[in-house]
């Protein structure tokens, strides 16, 4: 453990004992120490002694920053929010797309997502550009309103095809399906604010789930209506009856919202 | 006085689990034996790590065995802050038992150590008559063959290598445990974990294949010398290994099938590599095979004697191969004789116009990925051959380029091509440069889940159907992967063994394409230490287009690694899933929907889905039969008879 972490911060060229302060710092309190962390993540020479220059080529996860953005993240102080907030404006630590990326991630974990995040979220999605995967990750991951609105707005922009919002759909939003706020903006998008040859997508994403939409290196676990807590129950018991009602479901689709529905009798404010 | 020699030969972290990525750390190894604490190697020694580093150690301590009767080991694993990154713990007892190389997994790394002990002033795992000159020889071990005769001696032919740890064998005849553990001669154990398989290594390095191949064209003896002509030079070691597209392989020793023993033990024998009384035939199935020299400099005759043999294929269908000794059956091994399936490939490298948006891999990389790839797919009979149509796609609008590398080019595509590429993306990915019939390999940046290494992203169903529909069930003995019951003395007779497939994925603009990407997640060094995880990953995602499924299919590779150490999860009588047995910790997609519901070897299955590149490298003969009902390329082959479609007169 380093001694005086902010004086190796501020002198050290050496990656290895640089990640070793900035992870002491990151995951404490104090307040001086954060600050200096803050600057020095705000240093091209900090940034290219933490990892050196090749390392950028390869993935985010295998540069020593992530493990300090993970640190950052993880703690829960006014000091690392404001150090997170403040790199979303930060010229030179934006100069790496691999550096845009953690800052997406991170802000997956800082609730309620501040307008000043969400705004950088919207910034970086360009459906042109690389970032739009992680960025619609962090916003189903966060799940706040905030974070919610921005994806329900994606998820109405032309830009995208279909397809790509299917995607988003069965691998993002699926995991958090019974989440009030997921649930809410699910409410809405099929209720009209998404298209409607998308509506009995998000439908199925929230009653259904089938091997076929992965690739075997998927990482995708699909929540039971029946662990869900009452309230969830209650909004997707509505959600099914209107979707039956309102949304031009296939067979499958139908069924498989009936499956549910069957599923819940005798829940929560089952009638 | 009697010593005991404890090495930590290698630490090999997992993809997942260590929670930080990367430091540096400290390997705080020692051993506590009769009341004294003592140290291995440097504990003080910082190592740089990233996620799937690989340590070699070797560090040693030797202590005087007379004196105790128990060592406790442990090795910490520690970063700068002290934090621990992994545990290992062991106590060693009386009767000492001796190993070489052995694995030990706990969560977030695999720890590979030797224990020795030292007769006539050398340690080393001691051939079967080294009597210790410290311990009783208690003199023979009544064990029974099948055959009905008693013999002190006993040999196995593991069909899975890297040889899974002794408690996932079929057990031994207890009373020739009782004298090894007495201090009688010791096992010769023949594995080879730590090995890297490299491209340049034979197509075969691999021993003891599910498939073996079928050749038929002799290697042609030298040419004679003429006065005035130059001879042709001799084909390379490449051409020999992958010939030309069209080109038959000849029978050489470096394309033949290796079949040796993994483990051998006699009380009162001694016995050479190719000990003559050792004699190997073909004793069962409708194929058929020839044994052909080890070394060209073996003497003839030797072809079929000894602890191990070459052999090809001269008829299709199942061989049992039986090793005897002086007339009693010693140990069999089981195989199919099989053409090797050859199918063309494109390897693009998607590069975008940021540089830091482009694959690490070179054109030769790839190509040498591929190479290393074959040598992991050779087992179940199949083969990736570069594409020899040089030609760029007319269809595709981006900038394509040829690179000298036959089947390799480079592509510069928009960033969303290459870099955070999702499920829907990657489809894209492999239509770029495409041509029809050919399997299309895209290098990209990145997968959207960080942790993705490769992913296979279009295949077609098996012929015999998909997930649903279709079941690979042997009933051969030894079983599959020596699956319990194995049929392996004295395990009882092998039972059916049913493996799920998996369904083919279309591409959504091109039901013909099939393809998968792989990504800089393979490593910052496609042309040095992570070349052969690169050509893992490869072997692992053309596994999935050819139907396979994970061979354990668990998220948490920790909690894999620590669980699956533990005596109580041996397989469950009914069979199914891990999860449904123990909670065997966190399944992967969709409840284990991309698993064949087997969970034998643990570890050492190139299907693994989080398998560590120095273990993972078996496929077995299910698979293969799996394998050989995949449309992607031509030549099929009955997995009953070995038969080409059309020629099979199986029910």
């Amino acid at each position: 453990m380093a001694d005086d972490p902010v004086k190796t911060l501020q002198t050290s060229k050496d990656g290895p004992e640089l990640v070793v302060a900035a992870l002491q710092v990151a995951k404490g309190a104090d307040g001086a120490a954060h600050e200096a962390l803050r600057k020095s993540l705000q240093s091209p020479g900090f940034l290219l002694h933490l990892d050196r220059d090749e390392d950028y080529n390869g993935v985010r996860g295998r540069l020593r920053l992530a493990s300090v953005m993970r640190a950052l993240t993880a703690n829960p102080s006014e000091h690392s929010r404001k150090t997170l907030l403040t790199l979303t404006r930060s010229e030179p630590f934006l100069q790496e797309p691999a550096r845009i990326e953690l800052l997406i991630e991170a802000g997956a974990e800082l609730r309620p997502a501040s307008d000043e995040f969400v705004a950088y979220w919207d910034r970086v999605c360009d459906p042109k550009e690389a970032y739009t995967p992680l960025v619609i990750a962090a916003l189903l991951d966060n799940g706040t309103p905030p974070a919610l609105a921005l994806f329900e707005k994606k998820m109405a922009d032309a830009a995208y095809d279909d397809a790509t919002k299917i995607g988003w759909l069965r691998k993002r939003l699926l995991p958090h399906r019974y989440e009030p706020p997921v649930l809410e903006v699910c409410q809405r998008m099929i209720a009209g604010s998404a298209p409607a040859p998308l509506r009995p997508h998000i439908v199925e994403a929230l009653f259904d789930f089938r091997p076929e939409w992965y690739k075997p290196n998927a990482r995708v676990t699909a929540p039971e209506v029946a662990q869900a807590g009452g309230q969830a129950q209650a909004m997707v018991r509505a959600i099914g009856q209107r979707a039956i009602k309102d949304v031009e479901l296939s067979h499958p689709q139908r069924a498989a919202v009936e499956r549910v529905l069957e599923r819940m009798k005798g829940t929560v404010g089952a009638p | 006085m009697a010593r005991i020699l404890i090495t930590v030969n290698r630490v090999l972290f997992t993809n997942a689990g260590i929670e930080a990525g990367c430091g540096r750390a400290r390997f705080q190894a020692t051993v506590l034996s009769a009341g004294t604490l003592n140290t291995l190697g440097d504990p003080q020694r910082l190592f740089d790590y990233r996620r799937e580093s690989a340590f070699t150690l070797d560090w040693s301590i030797e202590l005087d065995s007379a004196a105790t009767n128990e060592a406790r080991f442990r090795l910490d694993v520690v970063d700068e802050a002290l934090n621990r990154l992994a545990k290992f713990e062991w106590t060693l007892q009386t009767p000492w038992r001796q190993f070489e190389h052995e694995i030990l997994s706990v969560a977030n790394a695999h720890l590979v150590w030797s224990v020795l002990l030292e007769a006539s002033g050398r340690y080393r795992v001691h051939d079967p008559n080294t009597v210790f000159t410290s311990r009783e020889h208690r003199g023979a071990v009544n064990y029974t063959t099948v055959s009905g005769r008693r013999r002190s001696i006993r040999m196995e032919i593991c069909p899975v290598l890297p040889v899974p740890a002794d408690k996932w064998l079929p057990r031994r005849p207890k009373n020739m445990l009782t004298a090894i553990q007495s201090g009688g001669p010791q096992p010769l154990r023949n594995n080879p974990p730590g090995h890297r398989i490299r491209a340049t290594d034979p197509i075969n390095i691999i021993s003891n294949p599910a498939v073996i191949p079928l050749l038929t064209v002799p290697q042609p003896p030298p040419p004679p010398v003429r006065h005035g002509v130059i001879p042709p030079p001799p084909l390379s070691s490449a051409e020999i290994d992958e010939p030309p597209l069209g080109t038959p392989q000849m029978i050489t020793q470096r394309t033949a099938a290796r079949i040796e023993f993994t483990y051998f033990w006699s009380s009162d024998e001694r016995f050479t590599d190719n000990d003559l009384r050792l004699e190997w035939s073909q004793t069962g199935g409708t194929g058929q095979v020839q044994f052909i020299k080890w070394r060209d400099s073996d003497p003839d005759g030797s072809e079929n004697r000894g602890l191990r043999v070459m052999v090809h294929g001269t008829r299709r269908g199942p061989v049992v191969l039986t090793v005897r000794f002086n007339g009693t059956d010693l140990a069999q091994y089981r195989a199919v004789v099989a053409p090797v399936r050859r199918v063309p490939c494109r390897f693009n490298i998607l590069n975008a116009r940021n540089r830091r948006s482009r694959p690490i891999a070179t054109p030769a990389h790839a190509d040498a990925h591929r190479r290393i790839a074959n040598r992991f797919l050779r087992q179940v009979g199949f083969e990736l051959a570069p594409d020899s149509d040089p030609n760029i796609a007319p269809a595709f609008g981006g900038w394509v380029a040829t690179t000298g590398v036959p089947g390799v080019f480079t592509v510069r595509v928009e960033a969303r091509l290459t870099r955070n590429v999702s499920d829907t993306t990657c489809e894209e990915s492999i239509a770029v440069n495409k041509r029809p019939g050919v399997l299309s390999f895209a290098y990209i940046h990145s997968y959207d889940d960080a942790g993705t290494d490769g992913a296979a992203a279009n295949w077609p169903d098996s012929a015999l159907g998909n997930r649903a529909a279709a079941l690979i069930t042997d009933n051969g003995s030894p079983s599959s992967s020596w699956i319990q019951p194995s049929g392996v003395d004295p395990d009882g007779a092998a039972g059916a063994v049913n493996m799920k497939i998996i369904s083919g994925i279309p591409n959504a603009s091109d039901p013909n394409l099939h393809g998968m990407v792989v990504t800089n997640g393979c490593g910052n060094a496609p042309g040095g230490a992570d070349a052969m995880y690169y050509g893992r990953v490869i072997a692992h995602e053309v596994g999935h287009m050819l139907t396979l499924g994970h061979r354990i299919e668990v998220i948490a590779d920790a909690t894999q690694s620590a669980k699956w150490n533990n005596e109580t999860l041996r397989p469950h009588p009914g069979g199914g899933h891990p999860r449904l047995v123990e909670g065997a910790g966190v399944l992967g997609a969709g409840d284990g929907m991309f698993c064949d519901e087997l969970w034998h070897p643990r570890l050492q299955n190139v299907m693994n889905f989080a398998g560590h590149p120095d273990l993972a490298w078996d496929l077995d003969i299910l698979q293969a039969l799996a394998v050989a009902q995949s449309p992607i390329a031509a030549g099929g082959w009955c997995g009953a008879c070995g038969a080409a479609p059309g020629n099979c007169a199986c029910p």
